[in-house]
């Protein structure tokens, strides 16, 4: 049951780690080392490779190459048993727990020891035993519900350890916690590890890495760009992070002269928070910076619902929100398929029912050429009668923007590029600026920085849930918003 | 053309592998499935009067499940058919015993209250899932219980026949109240215009009009059709009204034709039978014709296998059960199209 902390070693070592995606290279031969007993953090933006290489280690994933080592013996790879059976445990970004279960129940249930008949109350001393060598005060037989997000974190990272857990992954596991539960979790973790576990945390929150890390692995392109030992200056490791060759701006950036503005306004309504922008130009196109779990999403989306922030997008010289009126807005949520599209519906379908004053009788030879000239006009690829869930990822981006109609006067998008391929991307963005100056306001979020600083004419950086900071594309350079979004430096970049 | 062929085949295939499944089921329980299917095709089509009772249930349960193509439509488990059935027909149940049953317009009142009625019941359950957001599955079944119970509360209580209260039902209507049959043997006429209408209606709804298609769009993405600016819960409120109104006529026809008046246990349970039609046709208002027919000749059929074979006729719902069960098992394995295929590829 209890094992002794006294003979945990766990030295784990990664060599040449290599896999691709057709094209995309997520890790290309990552080589580092986490000792045994450390806390070691991999940092990198959206996309660097970092869940890529913790589903290999995991098991989930196969690289294409490389080996995998635990405490110098060779693990084979992509084997979810071969790295349960070493003791390698993931801590996710939400708990997966039952609620409904009390704390013994959801150990039982969890449990890879395949008892048939649990002794409750052995059990029952094996958690407090648990929760008073790492400071957890609950008890046992209460419900999981009952618990905060932190303590039932806490409870998984003891559910991994009571299954055999030696190497504990966290993959970005503190988005919900309050800063308590996060200093809760993070003064067990230092415990586990003075007690010999070896601790993996993924994030892109600099601060979190530089409390708790003794070393941290920067990724960008799936590269291993450096490997530190803790502390350092966290300018330092933006840079590395982003590419700080790459700080100067590459942007092609559109010079914009506008004669009127607008005004916007937007109120958090978790945190009774308003924010106003005077001076964004009419005909802009709006970029969201954030970091993955940030509010950009929510923010674009509630352009459309209202649900996260109540937004008004108004016009400095009539005073008119144009959000009162809804036909006028339109969304493109960023999982098109889910909440922007109808997978059973032909393309053919989609056409007639964005057709505005269809309110009868459907004339399906005109939708028909209606939609073969948008086909043609957006480079849709494919049967008009096939549902769209046979579409790829740009095809029905593609048809998202062509189901635009031509009375929208806010058109908000979260991740418009998402999953498309370069020149899906590129289309996406020259139909957008081509277009821009027919549409009061245009707005879109984004986790790619070189999107934003591209295409942005007026920028709005989300940290978490807040704004951090806002200007036009001049104002802010590529560095403020890494900067602004990894939650540093506000007050520098603030006008 | 050749996606259609290959539905044809596919649903083809499924057929044959159901007859064998359920061949193989009497063989295994000593009988002769030759002899069975002879008797359940003479029990159905056999003499005229069991040919006019065959027709009469294929109408019914056509239009209890085009009901039920309606709310499936929109992504609905209409399980409260059984109570629409009810409600309308104690729609016409009002009409027949009122004045305006002793005269020759009663029919078509029967049908207008009886499919109000329904309607009514069925937009209740969609305002519960609606505003206070109740399931409609128990929304609907909680509306079955409560039309069954009301029913035998008329029944017995304020439309009991004179000195008698017995469940055995309410006093016959008066001959103009009823939906009269065609001939010597009554052949069901009306019924079957009222499943061809609705059927040729439905058909022309889903594949010419605006409702039609956004109605499929809220069944297919309730969150997408708001992008769309189709608000979800309209469009269910109109399915669960016009689902009602159908299921009120199936409930008309059981009153005014099969029995000529009020019985508790009135929706012969066809309204569940509806659902299974509904989906094993995949909500195909074609389909849904020929399935009621097969599930019509079980069930009238059913009543010769005792007559003939000595079998007890719950032998009818084991067939029909395992004719269900088989199909829905080919559909979700998909064997039906790996077969199709292959023998397309040969071809």
């Amino acid at each position: 049951m209890w094992e002794s902390p006294f003979f945990l070693t766990m030295k784990i070592q990664f060599e040449n780690i290599t896999k691709t995606f057709g094209n995309l290279v997520a890790n290309d031969s990552v080589s580092f080392v986490i000792e045994s007993g450390s806390i070691h953090a991999v940092i990198g933006e959206n996309g660097a490779g970092k869940s890529t290489l913790v589903k290999i280690l995991a098991g989930l994933i196969k690289p294409d190459s490389g080996k995998l080592y635990a405490n110098d013996q060779l693990i084979e790879l992509g084997s979810v048993r071969e790295s349960q059976g070493i003791g390698i445990g993931i801590l996710g970004q939400d708990p997966w727990d039952f609620a409904n279960l009390t704390i013994i129940e959801s150990f039982i249930v969890g449990s890879s020891k395949n008892h048939r008949f649990m002794d409750y109350q052995k059990l029952r001393i094996t958690i407090r035993e648990y929760c008073k060598n790492y400071g957890l005060e609950i008890d046992v037989d209460t419900q999981v519900k009952n618990l905060s997000v932190g303590e039932r974190q806490q409870i998984e990272l003891f559910r991994l350890l009571f299954n055999g857990a030696k190497v504990i992954i966290l993959d970005e596991p503190t988005s919900a916690f309050s800063l308590d539960q996060k200093n809760m979790v993070f003064d067990t973790l230092k415990r586990l590890a003075e007690d010999g576990y070896s601790i993996l945390l993924v994030s892109h929150k600099i601060d979190e890495v530089l409390q708790i890390c003794g070393r941290v692995t920067v990724m960008r392109s799936g590269q291993v760009v450096d490997i530190l030992d803790l502390p350092t200056s966290s300018e330092k490791l933006i840079g590395l992070m982003f590419g700080s060759e790459n700080t100067t701006d590459s942007r092609v950036n559109p010079t914009l002269q506008a004669d009127r503005f607008l005004k916007i306004q937007s109120f958090a309504n978790e945190s009774d928070r308003l924010d106003e922008f005077k001076d964004v130009p009419e005909g802009c196109i709006l970029g969201i910076a954030g970091l993955q779990g940030s509010g950009s999403d929510g923010f674009v989306k509630s352009i459309f619902d209202g649900d996260a922030y109540k937004i008004s997008i108004t016009s400095i010289s009539d005073n008119n929100n144009f959000l009162d009126d809804r036909k006028s807005i339109t969304y493109l949520p960023s999982d098109r398929l889910e909440k922007g599209l109808f997978s059973d519906l032909s393309v053919l379908e989609h056409f007639a029912l964005s057709q505005p004053n269809s309110n009868s009788l459907i004339d399906w030879g005109k939708v028909e050429k209606d939609a073969f000239s948008l086909m043609t006009e957006f480079d849709i690829k494919g049967q008009i009668d096939s549902k769209v869930s046979h579409l790829s990822g740009g095809n029905q981006q593609r048809l998202m923007l062509a189901l635009i109609d031509e009375s929208t006067q806010i058109l908000s998008m979260a991740q418009p590029t998402r999953g498309l391929d370069v020149l899906s991307a590129q289309f996406v963005w020259d139909k957008l600026t081509e277009t821009k100056k027919d549409r009061v306001l245009t707005v879109f979020s984004s986790h790619d920085i070189d999107e934003i600083c591209m295409y942005s004419d007026y920028i709005i950086c989300f940290h978490g849930d807040d704004i951090a900071g806002y200007g036009t594309n001049a104002e802010l350079s590529r560095l403020d918003i890494m900067n602004l979004i990894s939650g540093r430096f506000k007050d520098e970049a603030r006008n | 053309m050749k996606p259609e062929i290959k539905s044809i085949l596919a649903n083809l295939i499924s057929l044959i592998i159901v007859f064998l499944v359920i061949s193989i089921f009497l063989i295994l329980i000593g009988s002769s499935p030759f002899e069975v299917y002879l008797a359940f095709l003479d029990g159905a089509f056999g003499n005229t009067d069991r040919f006019t009772r065959t027709l009469l249930t294929t109408a019914i349960l056509s239009i209890s499940a085009f009901a039920l193509v309606v709310t499936f439509t929109g992504g609905l488990w209409n399980i409260g058919i059984e109570g629409q059935l009810v409600a309308g027909s104690i729609g016409a149940t009002v009409i027949a015993r009122s004045f305006i049953g002793e005269t020759v317009a009663a029919p078509v009142f029967e049908i207008l209250l009886g499919s109000l009625f329904g309607s009514l019941i069925a937009v209740f359950c969609g305002i519960l899932k609606v505003r206070t957001k109740v399931h409609e599955i128990f929304g609907g079944l909680g509306l079955d219980f409560v039309a069954a119970g009301v029913i035998v509360y008329l029944v017995i209580g304020p439309w009991k026949r004179e000195g008698i209260a017995s469940t055995s039902g309410t006093d016959i209507f008066p001959d103009t109240a009823w939906i009269q049959g065609f001939g010597e043997y009554g052949l069901p006429i009306w019924p079957i215009i009222f499943a061809l209408i609705i059927g040729a209606s439905l058909l022309f709804c889903f594949k010419r009009t605006a409702f039609g298609l956004r109605l499929k769009a809220v069944g297919s993405n309730p969150e997408s059709s708001q992008r769309f600016g189709i608000e979800p819960s309209r469009y269910l409120l109109y399915a669960f009204a016009l689902a009602g109104a159908i299921g009120g006529i199936a409930g008309v026809v059981q009153a005014t034709v099969v029995y000529h008046k009020l019985v508790p246990f009135i929706s012969g349970g066809y309204g569940f039978l509806g659902i299974l039609i509904a989906l094993i046709s995949s909500r195909n208002v074609i389909l849904v014709v020929l399935v009621s027919t097969v599930f019509a000749c079980l069930l009238i059929g059913g009543t010769q296998l005792q007559l003939k074979l000595g079998m007890h006729s719950s032998l009818s719902g084991i067939i029909q059960g395992l004719l269900v069960l088989t199909w829905i098992l080919i559909k979700a394995s998909k064997l039906d199209l790996k077969l199709a295929n292959k023998i397309l590829a040969r071809s």
